[in-house]
């Protein structure tokens, strides 16, 4: 097997006396599609903003992509260019129009030609079905659109993993959908995905792993057919049948 | 009023020369403002002390009082003399500075973390988000309070004509002292409230611009 493109070992991270995350350990294949469930307060965001080191972590060891993750190092620079991330409120550049949002950092950061970025931000835009709303600026967009644009914002860095921070949470109910499927068409292309998600139909048809976590702990691991449908853990089986 | 008629173009040029003393300080208190407003909002605990011990000294002093300091007892501690102007210029600057660096650290901190967030895991360094970013964002809080600032500055340059800096008021009184009557002090307040209010009208036409959530 080769090596994982991402490896979270014994993760702990403290907030004051609280211990947010108590030894979490999981593997990440290229192209696996993982589902972390869970209730609010299990540290699901957490784990992820330690993935790509916008939060620092007290002990254990991530490895990205073959980059251990420390945000005292300058290959942290390195580990989020190849990580995407999309935030619960979508966090687009207002001042920006829908394309400057995306070709910004391929810009500034992969210091590509401009008519590389803009070739590149329309062809995404394109991919999740916004090219007519290129000039715009987000603010006159609605949720599941800008949720979209971050996600082709993402995607023009070329990342090998993405994380998904509780993508739909914030949209009304009627644009959940079309952000589920812009996900559900990047997990078909191969795309490696994390998604902290409380959406169990994407979940069930999408992931291809589920974690379960719970006051910090990955209390179960398995395929969305065993963890949906028969949960092991008394604290899954609440939850899924609260969600439910 | 006809006896002021031969004096226009003497206060005009005063206030030409207020314009120029509160346009160079303003530039000052620019530099100062964007560079220890940046310190301000820095995650290092000494230095963003250092931002406020500047401003909170500066704020807690009377323009008048620096203005003495820097032009009598600068050249008994520093062996520096300066001219009316350049005290005038330096009392200026490193007062509207002060106001300059609040209103830059107010303006970096109305852009959320979030953006930040955004940036960082985009692979985007500070320098980039500060210029990208979180300037473009921060001008809409910064803009406007400067213009405030700057009319500040403009009607606080009055205060130099003690040390004999000749600029609008110092002018207005040499002429009063010309002709005996009170109208060169009419005009100059005239010619302070012009100033100002078009400065203020063209503040708020700047602020209609950087509006762009509607756009």
């Amino acid at each position: 097997m080769e090596a994982p493109i991402l490896s979270v070992e014994g993760l702990v991270k403290n907030y004051g006396d609280h211990r947010v995350l108590q030894g979490i350990s999981f593997q990440v294949q290229t192209k696996d599609v993982v589902v972390i469930l869970g209730p609010s307060g299990s540290g699901k965001s957490t784990l992820l903003r330690c993935i790509n080191g916008l939060e620092e972590f007290s002990a254990g060891r991530i490895v990205v992509d073959g980059l251990e993750v420390d945000r005292h190092r300058a290959s942290i620079w390195t580990v989020r260019q190849r990580v995407g991330m999309i935030f619960q409120h979508f966090n687009l550049f207002p001042h920006l129009t829908v394309r400057q949002n995306v070709e910004l950092a391929p810009r500034r950061v992969l210091d590509l030609p401009r008519a590389e970025c803009r070739a590149r931000a329309e062809a995404l835009l394109a991919r999740v079905g916004l090219a007519q709303f290129a000039g715009k600026y987000p603010g006159r967009l609605s949720g599941g659109q800008q949720q979209r644009v971050a996600i082709a914002r993402a995607l023009a860095m070329q990342p090998k993993l993405m994380l998904f921070d509780e993508p739909t949470s914030a949209l009304d109910p009627e644009t959940v959908g079309e952000v589920l499927n812009a996900m559900r068409e990047l997990a078909a292309s191969g795309m490696t995905m994390i998604v902290v998600t409380h959406e169990l139909g994407f979940a069930r048809e999408v992931g291809n792993r589920i974690l379960f976590m719970d006051a910090g702990v990955v209390v179960e691991e398995g395929t969305p057919e065993v963890i949906l449908s028969q949960p092991r853990n008394p604290r899954t089986r609440q939850f899924i049948q609260a969600v439910l | 009023m006809a006896e002021l008629t031969p004096y226009f173009g003497i206060l005009l040029r005063g206030a030409l020369v207020s314009l120029r003393l509160a346009g160079l300080s303003l530039l000052f208190a620019s530099v100062i403002g964007v560079s220890i407003g940046m310190v301000a909002t820095s995650r290092f605990p000494l230095a963003r002390a250092f931002a406020t011990l500047y401003v909170e000294a500066i704020r807690s002093v009377p323009l008048l009082v620096q203005l003495f300091f820097v032009y009598y007892a600068l050249p008994l501690l520093a062996n520096l003399s300066p001219s009316p102007y350049q005290a005038a210029t330096l009392s200026l600057s490193v007062y509207g500075g002060a106001y300059m660096v609040e209103a830059v650290r107010s303006g970096i901190v109305s852009v959320g973390k979030d953006q930040w967030m955004a940036a960082r895991a985009l692979g985007i360094r500070y320098p980039d988000t500060m210029l990208y970013i979180v300037a473009p964002q921060a001008l809409r809080v910064t803009i406007p309070a400067a213009v405030g600032i700057f009319i500040d500055m403009l009607k606080g340059a009055s205060v130099t004509s003690i040390i004999g800096y000749v600029e609008l008021m110092q002018t207005a009184v040499n002429i009063r002292n010309t002709i005996y009557a009170l109208s060169p002090l009419v005009a100059a307040g005239v010619l302070y409230f012009v100033l100002c209010f078009s400065f203020s009208k063209m503040g708020a036409g700047i602020e209609r611009l950087l509006r762009y959530e509607s756009r």
